[in-house]
């Protein structure tokens, strides 16, 4: 994990470096900007050490990222750091919805179409899912807006509540852009479920279980089940990651004050240092949710707790 | 001389190693542990155990695809020594070998004569010349000459054999190593696969190290049988004696253990049950590395490995306890055999 | 009055692919006495798996049994619905597989997969059932059975394995066990102290066994009747020692006459027969199916399929050539 920090955080110094415009014109070029006067410029540009040679700036960056202070908005001055970890639980909220929603949908329908293989269910469901992956996020997003717009003349809520002041709130207004977060991952998961429990029928070990005289009910429920969702758990780790990435055009769309907005507009008015932070953190989500699948992947799977490679 | 292969205290240690930035050694897994036979021209080794005894490494080392840790193998008078990997490549086709698997060992994507021909691309042969070669092999090994443009993954397990085969005989070497290359077959085809092999050495002359699980096979098919257990040879004698008298004690439990297919012989047949499981190559037991399943075991078996003497004539075995009882009469190591040659 | 042990009568079980059928088991009947070891000897493909698991109901997907009857304790197992059959699965009639690693559950325990047995037919609670599971372990000479009943499949060798499977089978103390294979994938000397196992604990606890296997030794040395299995049917049956001395169906005598046996003279060369066992599709060679490779095919023998004929009180072969 941390080597992937550190690779991660050079990187993402030296991207906003490529990153055409100088930051501090970029911000007063706005609607009734002045024009600055070369001195203002170098006031500001040696306020934000701007000015410092590169190599110093970065190490300045990364040690202070280290330390958690990710330096200040050349947009507004305010501290990164705060403003970066105020949005992180909108964020994250709106990726673990998107993907219990996928999780609670996905795993049922996966299973169903295993079970009826190859009859009508399993290939409406698998059509279904075909049309679901193959809908960017953001296109559905807005479709759905304007559904809902011109049906119910329903609005995208302009101020969403957070998980600490108002869950049931902020999982009512977060439900729908959650939703349509998920569309695409359960299209995936889906296909995902049914080709690993459709493995999971074939093993030996489910004919044992019969021989014993278990019924079959809970020949799946009790061995195929378990067995058939490892691979699932790694393909939700891979989504997780994926879905952090679709989040931020979601709350583009929906005005979701979160993380992906952050970015967005930091990286729109050259505001560097809240770009950089702002990126660190997503980095830092997905790195969690890495982690956790691994974990969980333990937990499940004894063979991986013990090394498995005990060959004879 | 006729003794094409010498293998001296042959040895063939695997290190474990654990951790990701410093590898450190937790164990050693002493897969072959000391392993000595001759095999002479024209005749056929049987190296029989069970799984873990060190008998495919064994083989594998003959055939250079494993680097010994120590000992050494003379090869038609040739010390194939420490340059190991150099020497080899020139013997390349004397020696070959043939695989347990048959669906696994051969690319199902090749042609029947692309298989067997594969040996030869080292001999700059032409293509018409090759498939004259190719043609004569597949007839010696029982091949329908029609199925030459066959891909490997339409034949069965007894003509992928058999191309198997056909691939180790084209450059008609002196010795060839067979890695369990029955135990897939059904009983009617493996029949067929045995005689085969007897009949290519009648005809061709060469040699087999014929390594197998199997003790009714290997019994079959060997002039010699050498058993192995926990990476060493515990008894060495002529295929027919293995049944007749044998001394050590793992290879009479091992005997017993294989049933004879008649009743009436079965019957009346001695019974011996080993107790427990193989022990780890890992963690060997000290001195006779059988001696805790071993229902004569003495003081000395536990604390000494004992070595290989010819405790009769033309019958090696590796037995303090065997050693004992056969007394004072015959107990010559190889040392001792060819000072009394000079001697006398 | 009911009929003791185990009586199949006509079994077929076939594949049904896109194309064509496939006649894994056509018609094959038997008897087995209470107590008895029965041997069901074949080589690989003639349908001997399939024919046992057909038994049970447990008949692998895109198989279909159309037809047959296998009576127990007087009811037809085959007739029976699902909740029934679950129901004699594991307690009356019990089956051992051949490859422990893939027939076993390698996310659980082992004491959890045996205590199972238990919790399914005995109704036991956890503690109950532990605590049967170790005894059970016990049973079958596993080593440290409470260290191994912690054990995953994966942690144990391949002998351990096996009598893990053994416990869990024997654990209801079933009237009849079915032995697939059960030591093919072990050594020599763990086959034969499995073997001994089966057939002692079995003697004890009086139950019937049928022994599944290619292996002409292991029949030799444990089963008291064996029928010959070649392309999907029976053609030959008989006590063991009956048809080792006097083989009749040509197939059976050179079966018996292809396998290397310890007490012969070495480098001698085996008798065989040329070809390989039929598909069992539509290319299975009408009449007896194994005239292609006999040597006293006659013309009969290519249209009709052979009936078996008693030859003495504990023998009968299916051929044409052979007078009965």
């Amino acid at each position: 994990m941390f080597p992937a920090l550190f690779i991660m955080l050079t990187l993402l110094f030296f991207a906003f470096q490529v990153i055409p415009g100088d930051p501090v014109r970029a911000i007063f070029s706005g609607e009734g900007a002045t024009t600055l006067t070369q001195e203002q410029v170098d006031y500001f540009r040696n306020l934000f050490g701007l000015d410092k040679p590169l190599h110093i700036r970065y190490f300045k960056w990364f040690w202070d990222a280290l330390r958690l202070d990710l330096g200040l908005s050349i947009q507004t001055g305010a501290e990164v750091t705060k403003e970066v970890s105020t949005r992180l639980p909108v964020t994250s909220t709106l990726v673990i919805m998107a993907l219990l929603i996928t999780i609670v949908i996905a795993i049922p329908f996966g299973i169903l179409c295993a079970f009826y293989q190859d009859k009508w269910p399993d290939y409406v469901l698998r059509i279904v899912a075909l049309f679901a992956l193959s809908m960017p996020s953001f296109w559905v997003g807005v479709l759905v807006i304007l559904m809902f717009l011109y049906l119910w003349r329903w609005f995208p809520p302009l101020d969403y509540a957070t998980i600490f002041t108002d869950p049931w709130m902020t999982m009512k207004q977060l439900f729908l852009p959650a939703f349509i977060l998920g569309v695409r991952p359960v299209g995936v998961a889906v296909r995902v479920v049914r080709s690993s429990m459709l493995e999971v029928f074939r093993e030996d070990f489910l004919r044992t279980a019969r021989a014993k005289g278990v019924i079959e009910r809970l020949v799946i429920s009790r061995h195929a089940l378990p067995n058939g969702l490892i691979p699932v758990i790694t393909f939700f780790g891979l989504e997780a990651i994926i879905l952090v990435g679709a989040a931020v055009l979601i709350e583009q769309i929906f005005a979701i004050p979160g993380l992906g907005t952050l970015v967005v507009d930091a990286v729109k008015a050259r505001d560097m240092y809240m770009a950089q932070g702002g990126m660190l953190f997503l980095f830092i989500l997905s790195l969690v949710v890495n982690f956790i699948v691994d974990v969980l992947y333990g937990v499940i799977d004894p063979r991986v707790r013990h090394e498995y490679a005990r060959g004879k | 001389m006729d003794i094409l292969l010498e293998v001296k205290d042959l040895k063939k240690y695997f290190p474990l190693t654990k951790g990701i930035l410093r590898e450190r050694q937790i164990g050693l897994i002493k897969a072959v542990d000391g392993v000595s036979f001759t095999i002479k021209k024209g005749e056929t080794l049987g190296l029989v155990g069970e799984s873990g005894c060190g008998k495919t490494t064994t083989g594998r080392c003959i055939m250079g695809l494993e680097e010994p840790t120590s000992g050494k193998i003379i090869f038609e008078d040739k010390d194939l020594g420490s340059s190991y990997g150099l020497e080899f490549k020139k013997l390349q086709g004397r020696v070959q070998i043939i695989f347990q698997d048959p669906y696994g060992s051969l690319d199902p994507r090749l042609t029947a004569e692309q298989i067997i021909a594969e040996p030869l691309m080292v001999e700059k042969f032409n293509h018409s010349e090759t498939r004259e070669k190719v043609k004569e092999v597949m007839g010696l090994v029982g091949l329908d000459l029609e199925m030459i443009n066959r891909y490997a993954h339409m034949f069965s397990g007894g003509q992928r054999q058999r191309i198997s085969i056909a691939r180790a005989i084209i450059r008609r070497p002196s010795l060839i190593v067979c890695d369990e290359p029955v135990s897939a077959l059904d009983v009617s085809i493996q029949a067929q696969i045995i005689n085969l092999f007897m009949e290519l050495q009648e005809k061709l002359g060469h040699s087999y190290l014929f390594i197998a699980h199997d003790l009714s096979v290997v019994r079959n098919i060997s002039d010699w049988v050498a058993v192995m257990y926990l990476g060493k040879i515990v008894e060495i004698v002529r295929a027919m004696e293995l049944f007749r008298k044998p001394l050590h004690f793992y290879t009479r439990a091992l005997i017993s253990a294989v049933p004879i297919p008649d009743p009436s012989v079965e019957k009346e047949r001695q019974r011996i049950l080993l107790k427990g499981e193989v022990p780890s190559p890992l963690n060997p037991p000290s001195g006779c590395h059988f001696h805790p399943r071993c229902w004569e075991a003495k003081k000395i078996c536990a604390e000494e490995e004992p070595r290989m003497k010819e405790v009769e004539p033309e019958h090696w075995a590796a037995c303090w306890v065997v050693e004992k009882q056969l007394g004072s009469r015959r107990l010559k190591t190889e040392g001792e055999r060819i000072l009394c040659k000079i001697l006398s | 009055m009911i009929p003791e042990g185990l009586q199949v009568r006509d079994l077929c079980t076939y594949f049904f692919g896109r194309t064509s059928v496939n006649k894994a088991v056509d018609g094959i009947s038997y008897e087995v006495r209470t107590g008895e070891i029965m041997a069901i000897v074949g080589e690989s493909g003639c349908g001997k798996t399939v024919s046992a698991l057909s038994l049970l109901q447990l008949n692998p997907p895109g198989s279909r049994i159309i037809r047959g009857q296998v009576l127990w304790e007087g009811r037809d197992l085959l007739r029976m619905g699902a909740d029934e059959i679950s129901r004699i699965r594991g307690k009356e009639i019990s089956m051992v597989f051949q490859e422990p690693l893939t027939a076993l559950n390698p996310i659980m325990t082992i004491g959890q997969q045996i205590a199972e047995v238990f919790q399914t037919h005995e109704g036991l609670d956890k503690k109950e059932a532990e605590r049967k599971t170790i005894e059970m372990l016990e049973g079958v000479a596993m080593p440290d059975p409470e260290k191994r009943a912690k054990s995953y499949p994966f942690q144990l060798s391949g002998g351990m394995r096996q009598r893990a499977m053994i416990a869990m089978a024997l654990g209801c103390r079933p009237a009849l066990l079915i032995a697939d294979e059960p030591t093919t994938a072990v050594d020599v000397t763990i086959q034969a102290q499995l073997l001994e196992l089966i057939t002692s604990v079995a003697k004890e606890i009086k139950t019937t066994v049928i022994l599944i296997t290619h292996n002409l030794g292991i029949v030799a040395r444990y089963a008291s009747k064996i029928v010959i299995m070649y392309a999907g049917k029976f053609v030959e049956k008989g006590e063991t020692a009956e048809l080792y001395a006097h083989p009749r169906h040509p197939y059976t005598i050179s079966l018996l006459k292809a396998v290397p046996r310890l007490d012969q003279e070495s480098k001698q060369k085996l008798v065989t027969i040329d070809g390989q066992p039929p598909p069992l599709d539509h290319r299975l060679p009408p009449g007896c199916s194994f005239h292609p490779r006999c040597i006293h095919a006659r013309e009969k023998c290519k249209e009709e399929i052979p009936a078996f004929r008693r030859i003495s009180d504990n023998h009968e072969v299916a051929c044409w050539f052979v007078e009965g």
